[in-house]
């Protein structure tokens, strides 16, 4: 098992593992997240649960944060070795004739994506912690819903946010069904794991994307 | 036609190489790449000045020997063949054409276009064979059933030559394409149980040991490989690693 942790296998396969959690995270998140729109009162009453539920709260969170410290740090880990093995670089090198540009730039993808997920924290996470354990205020179900079309108000962050998703999306367009080669699966499941793929990295970035924009378009006036 | 060539010279490892221009005149477009470069030698020695040294052995296809990055594709810019199979009518006059040596820490320069391959050799060492007497005597291997899908993909994965453009082209300098065919070549069949997990394990080993960066999956090896190796054993190759890992 020693040879196991040091292979270069078992390092993608900790990326695919780790990149697969947060896949199926992203879509609890964008499930809940649509409901802002749809209706803000599920929203709150969900936003609410997902708060104050000791189980997510205490087990899930840290998990969580532990699956995206996993995938980012594996991912520097990686890259690092990736630029050594070229050792010299060449002249000319026309790496689009053989492979797709999402492939050959995910570390700047998943940069961009990591550089959004530190404003994301600060902007929600942040907050809410210090809503729960620094100001120790009261616990509100129906705050939920404000809070978050308040902080699309700015044009900066709507636009940040929207770009974000846009780069999260060349990043899952390859990250997703490239988790399932690592895993040791290429069969005759292949095919329809890259059209779900597919279709799953745009739909779901233009759907937070579309979240975003529609708060920042419909502000609450009191 | 007329050439505009920049080509790698180093004059040995420890040299610090240089790409240096050279124009070639009077190329046929029915000459393959290494002619030319046969032609440019013939001129560089009767001006006395040293020849540019390039790997080729059989000139057929089939060695792998001749391994150029050429204007930044491995064996250039036709697919499935290797680059004593890449014709001048595949350039046009008045073309640059750049020409390198394969790029890998794992593969060091030795001479201008030739680098050291030999850590290929030593992954097929760790593993790359089978104990069994499969000669005919006394067992004859064409004697054991096998399934013709199973035998045919056998046959893909031996169908590598260990050219090592699937290193050259992945940006990543990976050398997963390489071993996992060796590995699957003999996965599949069931002369290659016995040693199955001890040879993905040192295999995979060996190819960490020598260097070599990690797959990411852009594909570009499976598009650059002469022979059309799958990505599919690369995938078959993780699945077993994984499973001989666990088994312990």
């Amino acid at each position: 098992m020693s040879g196991l942790i040091k292979s270069s296998i078992a390092r993608k396969v900790v990326m695919a593992l780790s990149g697969l959690f947060l896949v199926v995270f992203l879509t609890q998140h964008f499930v809940i997240n649509i409901t802002s729109v749809i209706d803000p009162e599920t929203f709150n009453s969900w936003s609410h649960f997902m708060g104050y539920n000791p189980l997510i709260q205490y087990i899930m969170q840290p998990i969580l944060i532990a699956g995206v410290i996993v995938h980012f740090v594996m991912g520097f880990v990686l890259e690092i070795q990736n630029k050594s093995a070229r050792g010299v670089n060449y002249v000319k090198y026309k790496g689009s004739a053989n492979s797709p540009w999402v492939s050959r730039n995910m570390i700047y993808s998943g940069l961009v994506v990591l550089a959004f997920l530190v404003l994301h924290f600060y902007d929600f996470w942040v907050h809410e912690m210090a809503y729960k354990y620094v100001e120790v205020l009261p616990e509100n179900p129906t705050r939920y819903h404000e809070e978050t079309v308040v902080k699309f108000a700015p044009f900066w962050r709507t636009i940040l946010y929207v770009v974000s998703f846009g780069l999260l999306s060349l990043h899952l367009w390859h990250g997703f069904s490239s988790s399932f080669q690592s895993m040791g699966v290429n069969n005759k499941y292949t095919p329809a794991i890259k059209t779900f793929t597919k279709i799953f990295s745009v739909i779901i970035p233009l759907g937070f994307a579309f979240i975003a924009l529609y708060h920042h378009l419909n502000p609450i006036t009191h | 036609m007329k050439l505009y060539l920049k080509i790698w010279r180093q004059k040995d490892a420890s040299a610090k190489g240089q790409m240096v221009d050279y124009t070639l005149n009077g190329v046929e477009s029915d000459m393959s790449f290494l002619e030319m470069l046969d032609i440019l030698n013939e001129e560089l020695i009767s001006k006395g000045e040293e020849p540019i040294e390039f790997d080729h052995d059989c000139r057929e296809g089939i060695c792998g020997t001749c391994s150029l990055q050429i204007n930044g594709r491995p064996h250039g810019p036709d697919t499935m063949i290797t680059v004593c199979q890449l014709h001048m009518r595949s350039f046009n006059d008045g073309d640059e054409i750049v020409i390198e040596p394969w790029r890998a820490k794992a593969f060091p320069v030795i001479k201008d276009l030739i680098v050291d391959r030999s850590a290929f050799d030593r992954i097929q060492q760790a593993g790359g064979y089978i104990s069994v007497n499969t000669s005919g005597r006394p067992v004859d291997a064409n004697a054991i059933p096998i399934e013709k899908h199973v035998a045919d993909a056998a046959m893909d994965a031996a169908t590598c030559i260990g050219c090592g453009a699937c290193v050259a082209a992945c940006k990543n300098a990976s050398a997963m394409l390489f071993t996992s065919a060796k590995v699957s070549q003999f996965a599949l069949l069931p002369q290659g149980q016995v040693e199955a997990a001890d040879r993905v394990q040192n295999m995979v080993r060996q190819m960490d040991l020598e260097g070599f960066g990690n797959c990411t999956n852009t594909g570009a090896c499976e598009v650059e490989c002469p022979k059309g190796i799958s990505l599919e054993n690369i995938a078959r190759m993780n699945r077993e690693y994984l499973s001989a890992s666990v088994k312990g």
